[in-house]
């Protein structure tokens, strides 16, 4: 009989510290939705939070999100976000349903609330919403980039038959991205040696959604860092435009020090100018007489 | 007629030469909402970084490094300041007019030497106009290999004064060996790892610093093929350091973007396997051993 208890007293022992092991220790990546009710009525706007949560510093997450049921993502916010750079912007595609997303931490988040970003959604029928985060991918910041999986678990919401009168954006922001520094290079590796510029800022408010760029005096275009530049930036000017989510804009030109470095040109011409000037008026003297 | 000709010869070279000159900065604010515009609440207007009505908030940070450390400071990545740490090795700052949301800040220690130790981060929050006070940053100690004469491999660099430093040396995530050394008053020292013991492999190399209960460390690496060394250290051979300017930072997380998902051409695979993982294609894991070695 003791021994049946000890057998039983060992396995239960075994068995519990690791299930305790895997809630506590494993790196997850979910979305969550503020407050505790877990109902919104019908038309009404909400918010939910996707998180990564981890002992293990993580500096690099990638998934696709997948929303099923009654509902539109109204907007995505990124401005609170511990991602640094994007590797693939999280954004609202028209073309697919679902929102694929990669993107960087420098240095390595660990910790229990890493907010990646927060999709601001709308309810349009009763009925029960799914938000899922699929093909979860994290990478260990620890300089060989160490595959980590990261559990997820879909976050269900209902939507009550009741009408919602709530109208008000959830987010405001009037704040422009922060002020930035573009870099203008060139690489011979990657573009035989034509001008790139390269970019980056932040929005604390709503998010960076795109850059924009203009050489010279010609049209803002879409852009992303690195942006081959068709002109030479010697002559031109460039202005990098950051917009964030709610249309606030920033710009960043970058001079060239065309004056400064092209005066040497133009002091030797001006003096060879000067000097064939001289001979030619010497020689034509020596001519006359 | 000579001089002439020389001048105007010589006169496109001067501008070659300028044309890869840096490149002054100017920033325009155009901060003007225009899209979208949100609802009645908020509003303000935008001057310079200070918009709205919302309160400006403040980061004070503090830490400990070693004497005349020069610490280099990101904001989200990007390098924002440089403080340089008293005799005691300690150093502190105020970094105001943050607008409200989430930061990380990193940390970067470099030594006389221009050798340098890991990023550590500090991520805070600002939600009003107050002060937010972050924890101590533990910097890790600088590291760099020296081949001495052929014979022996040193491991030097800078931690805090007298402090335990334990070094660890792995290959492909298995200890092979371990020591313990200790630091002088100055936060230098120096270590022999041997050199005749490593067989053809790849070695990453761990320093720890131990202090008041938090470990920080930095991480090297080296390789030894046909019985030679190569060191990860030093311009060009610093690992994800795409454009060999002794830095990882925007220009490298672009040129790596560019490749992301691309077939990548021959003088760029010879980079790729150089610097990142070297399996051939730009992914996330090239985008993960950049994100470590980021120096802003």
């Amino acid at each position: 009989m003791k021994i049946y208890w000890i057998i039983i007293i060992f396995v239960f022992a075994l068995y519990i510290p690791s299930q305790v092991r895997a809630v506590a220790g494993d790196p997850q990546l979910f979305f969550t939705k503020k407050g505790t009710i877990q109902n919104v009525k019908n038309g009404e706007r909400f918010s939910v939070d996707l998180v990564l949560s981890s002992s293990t510093p993580i500096n690099v997450v990638n998934g696709i999100v997948d929303i099923s049921g009654p509902a539109e993502v109204e907007q995505i916010i990124t401005g609170s976000s511990i991602i640094s750079q994007w590797i693939e912007p999280v954004q609202i595609r028209k073309d697919i349903s679902t929102i694929p997303f990669s993107g960087v931490v420098f240095g390595g988040y660990a910790g229990d609330i890493g907010q990646v970003f927060t999709l601001v959604l709308k309810s349009k029928n009763p009925g029960e919403i799914l938000v899922t985060v699929k093909n979860t991918q994290g990478y260990i910041n620890d300089g060989n980039g160490t595959y980590i999986a990261l559990k997820s678990a879909p976050l269900k919401i209902n939507v009550t038959s009741e009408d919602s009168h709530i109208v008000s954006p959830v987010i405001q922001d009037t704040t422009p991205p922060e002020e930035f520094s573009p870099e203008v290079y060139r690489d011979s590796v990657l573009t035989e040696n034509k001008w790139l510029v390269s970019f980056i800022t932040q929005d604390k408010g709503s998010g960076i959604e795109r850059y924009m760029v203009k050489e010279g005096s010609g049209d803002f275009v879409d852009a992303a860092s690195p942006y081959v530049l068709k002109s030479d930036p010697i002559n031109e000017e460039i202005t990098v435009r950051a917009i964030d989510r709610l249309g606030n804009m920033r710009d960043a030109v970058v001079t060239p020090l065309d004056s400064k470095e092209q005066n040497p040109y133009i002091f030797l011409l001006f003096v060879a100018g000067l000097l064939l000037v001289s001979l030619t008026w010497r020689n034509k003297t020596k001519i006359k007489k | 007629m000579f001089i002439v000709i020389l001048l105007l010869a010589v006169a496109p070279v001067i501008v070659r030469a300028g044309s890869n000159a840096l490149f002054q900065l100017e920033i325009q604010n155009s901060a003007t909402p225009t899209l979208s515009t949100p609802s009645s609440q908020g509003g303000g207007s935008s001057i310079g970084n200070q918009v709205n009505n919302l309160p400006l908030g403040s980061y004070s940070f503090s830490g400990v490094s070693f004497s005349g450390a020069k610490i280099e400071i990101m904001k989200d990545g990007e390098a924002y300041t440089q403080v340089v740490a008293d005799a005691g090795g300690n150093f502190s700052g105020l970094i105001s007019g943050l607008n409200q949301g989430t930061y990380t800040f990193g940390f970067i220690v470099y030594d006389k030497n221009n050798h340098h130790s890991d990023l550590v981060t500090q991520g805070i929050s600002i939600t009003g106009s107050g002060l937010v006070t972050g924890s101590i940053v533990e910097l890790p100690p600088t590291v760099t290999i020296i081949e001495d004469e052929g014979k022996k491999l040193n491991l030097t660099g800078y931690g805090k004064k007298d402090s335990n430093i334990d070094i660890v040396i792995s290959s492909n995530s298995k200890e092979i060996s371990k020591i313990s050394a200790q630091s002088l008053n100055d936060g230098y020292y120096i270590v022999d790892i041997g050199k005749l013991e490593f067989e053809e492999d790849y070695y990453d190399v761990f320093v720890y610093e131990s202090r008041a209960g938090a470990v920080a460390k930095t991480k090297i690496s080296f390789s030894v093929s046909n019985k030679r060394v190569i060191l990860k250290e030093g311009e060009c051979l610093v690992r994800a350091d795409l454009n060999c300017d002794g830095r990882v930072n925007l220009i490298d997380f672009s040129i790596a973007s560019y490749w992301y998902n691309r077939t990548l051409t021959n003088d760029f695979l010879d980079i790729e396997k150089g610097r990142l993982n070297g399996d051939g294609q730009v992914n996330l894991i090239d985008f993960s051993i950049m994100a470590y070695f980021w120096t802003g």
